[in-house]
């Protein structure tokens, strides 16, 4: 008893230091890692051995493919040339702007990481906004909060959804089959939402003089290299051909992206390899490792057996149900404390369900939703959220706390309550 | 040779609490650079520079894109104007921290602190902060030049 109230101490002020942002997120875990090992050994629970196993290297080995290949395109100016692009052919018109720049967010955030989609995006997007002579806010939030909304329809568009890939055994198929279609619906729902909250900023008139600066803009000479730009496309679209016929080739999804992250390594040969070394996310993945160390400690101490064990003996509802339940528990916790923790921390305890012959399946995809959803809600919800919000903080027109939960919270709870019900929909007319 | 030696004494300065237009007007009529900011005391405060000027009307764009080659029309920031709020706030607030040198330094010193601050001009003080004058990269700059034994080769 004993070990698992140390082994639950530790991972619950570790939670509760992450969310109070005064210490940063991966020094945190990496710090309670240890020390979850420590104790472990010393109390008989846990070693250095058992901790390494409990790393799942499958969702650290995709992670890094993608961020490698991402590193690689982020100097080649290929994601201003697309935000560049679609300004133009928005004419100027708000509304066609805000769509446009919300579907190329989303549609590069489904393929790649979607906080370097924002990150390179959101300053063209300023400067569109500036040369048209209108807000910034509201397509910078929704640029966040379409791109968190789409992420969650492929294995590869947000991080919650490589783990719960990884852990219940779902192919890149299996997103495309049973979350994109519920995603693309709940999208255009937080579209029309976003349509409505920024009306009034969305129906101003642009003037005419403006948007002829603005159709002069060369989305060429923002491409800065292009011989690159080829290279990697070819090797996503390589990575992408090798997810979808994952079945067929029988090749984990770590595998495809490290093989075609080390091929654009060789074809691209960068002049400054350290350089582009580091726009590779190392803080996260050390993030992610020292999760599955502390999960690894609790799931050891016996904590997450006992948890399965109350949810087993109380539950009287049926699996539908209970799903529900998750997206909306686990959409609250992910506005509040970050997604990831909140994912490595339900999957041992889903797994256990498992055993236990309940019905997980459902329980998989509703952990999704929440995750990627719930990130909507508040303006720490989402590294996207921090990234536009800090980026925003850098112009005249500040993002507040108060606009997101006027404009970002009444997205959350439109898309969690949609997507409750096509998941409810789903379950009984197709099943997951 | 040390500062005091090049320097301007004549120089125009700005009191803290006094307003950004009174600044864009002295700007406008000596047709200057830098204006040395003090307090009552003429302790010197701070600098306000053209470019701190400027920024009133700089696009926020400037701060977070990295290239500006694909811009060939600024459209709505071309003819932006001051807010009201911008123009009519004390210099303190818009103004940078003060970088100066002493009347008695060597002018390398003073090249030193220019090269590193990316500043024309430097305020000089003397050894209770009391601004004495001003020193332009140029000053300083002959000032040094003149120093070398040109006819040596």
């Amino acid at each position: 008893m004993i070990e698992q109230i140390v082994s639950t101490g530790i991972f619950i002020i570790a939670l509760t230091l992450i969310f109070s942002e005064k210490v940063n997120r991966t020094i945190v875990a990496f710090t309670s890692a240890t020390l979850m090992i420590l104790v472990g050994f010393y109390m008989g629970f846990y070693n250095q051995e058992l901790a390494i196993e409990a790393i799942d290297f499958n969702t650290l080995g995709l992670l890094l493919g993608m961020m490698i290949l991402v590193a690689l395109m982020e100097p080649t100016g290929f994601f201003q040339y697309l935000a560049v692009w679609v300004g133009k052919i928005s004419k100027g018109r708000p509304i066609r702007l805000l769509v446009l720049l919300g579907t190329v967010t989303t549609l590069v955030s489904m393929v790649l990481d979607n906080v370097t989609t924002v990150v390179l995006i959101a300053p063209v997007t300023i400067l569109i906004c500036e040369i048209l002579g209108i807000n910034a806010q509201p397509y910078l939030l929704s640029e966040a909060l379409l791109s968190n909304t789409g992420g969650v329809g492929t294995m590869v568009g947000d991080p919650p959804n490589i783990l719960i890939a990884s852990a219940a055994g779902f192919s890149f198929n299996d997103f495309l089959i049973y979350s994109l279609p519920i995603v693309f619906v709940t999208w255009f729902v937080a579209l029309g939402t976003l349509r409505f909250l920024f009306r009034k900023d969305l129906n101003k008139a642009v003037d005419i003089a403006n948007v002829e600066a603005l159709q002069e803009l060369r989305p060429r000479d923002a491409i800065k290299d292009m011989d690159t730009i080829i290279k990697v496309l070819v090797m996503i679209v390589i990575a992408f051909i090798g997810f979808l016929s994952e079945e067929i080739i029988h090749l984990e999804p770590s595998t495809i992206a490290l093989t075609c992250s080390a091929v654009a390594l060789f074809w691209v040969r960068p002049e400054q390899l350290r350089t582009t070394l580091n726009h590779v996310e190392w803080d996260i993945l050390i993030f992610f490792g020292a999760l599955f160390v502390m999960v690894g400690g609790l799931e050891k101490a016996g904590v997450l057996e006992l948890l399965a064990d109350v949810i087993v003996q109380g539950m009287v509802l049926p699996t539908v149900v209970l799903g529900v339940i998750m997206i909306w528990v686990v959409a609250i916790m992910s506005a509040i404390v970050d997604n990831v923790p909140i994912t490595i921390a339900l999957i041992p305890v889903i797994s256990s369900l498992g055993g236990m012959g309940v019905e997980i399946a459902p329980l998989w995809w509703a952990l999704a939703f929440g995750a990627g959803f719930g990130g909507n809600g508040t303006i720490i919800g989402s590294t996207a959220n921090v990234v536009v919000t800090s980026l925003s903080e850098r112009t005249r027109n500040p993002i507040t706390p108060s606009l997101w939960n006027k404009r970002g919270l009444p997205v959350m709870l439109t898309t969690c309550t949609i997507a409750s019900g096509l998941y409810v929909g789903f379950y009984y007319l197709f099943g997951f | 040779m040390i500062i005091r030696d090049c320097m301007k004494t004549n120089v125009f300065s700005i009191r803290e609490d006094e307003l950004v237009t009174k600044a864009a007007k002295l700007f406008l009529e000596q047709h200057i650079g830098t204006l040395p900011v003090v307090n009552k005391e003429n302790k010197l405060v701070g600098i306000l520079t053209l470019q701190c000027m400027l920024k009133i009307t700089m696009p926020d764009f400037v701060n977070v894109v990295e290239n500006f080659d694909f811009i060939p029309n600024f459209g709505a920031v071309r003819t932006k104007q001051p807010e009201r709020s911008e123009l009519f706030r004390p210099v303190q607030d818009i103004m940078k921290k003060p970088v100066f040198v002493e009347e008695d330094w060597s002018l390398i010193h003073a090249a030193a602190i220019l090269d590193k601050e990316e500043s024309a001009d430097i305020p000089v003080v003397s050894e209770d902060g009391t601004l004495v004058g001003l020193a332009s990269h140029v000053d300083i700059g002959t000032g040094l030049i003149e120093q070398w034994d040109l006819d040596f080769f």
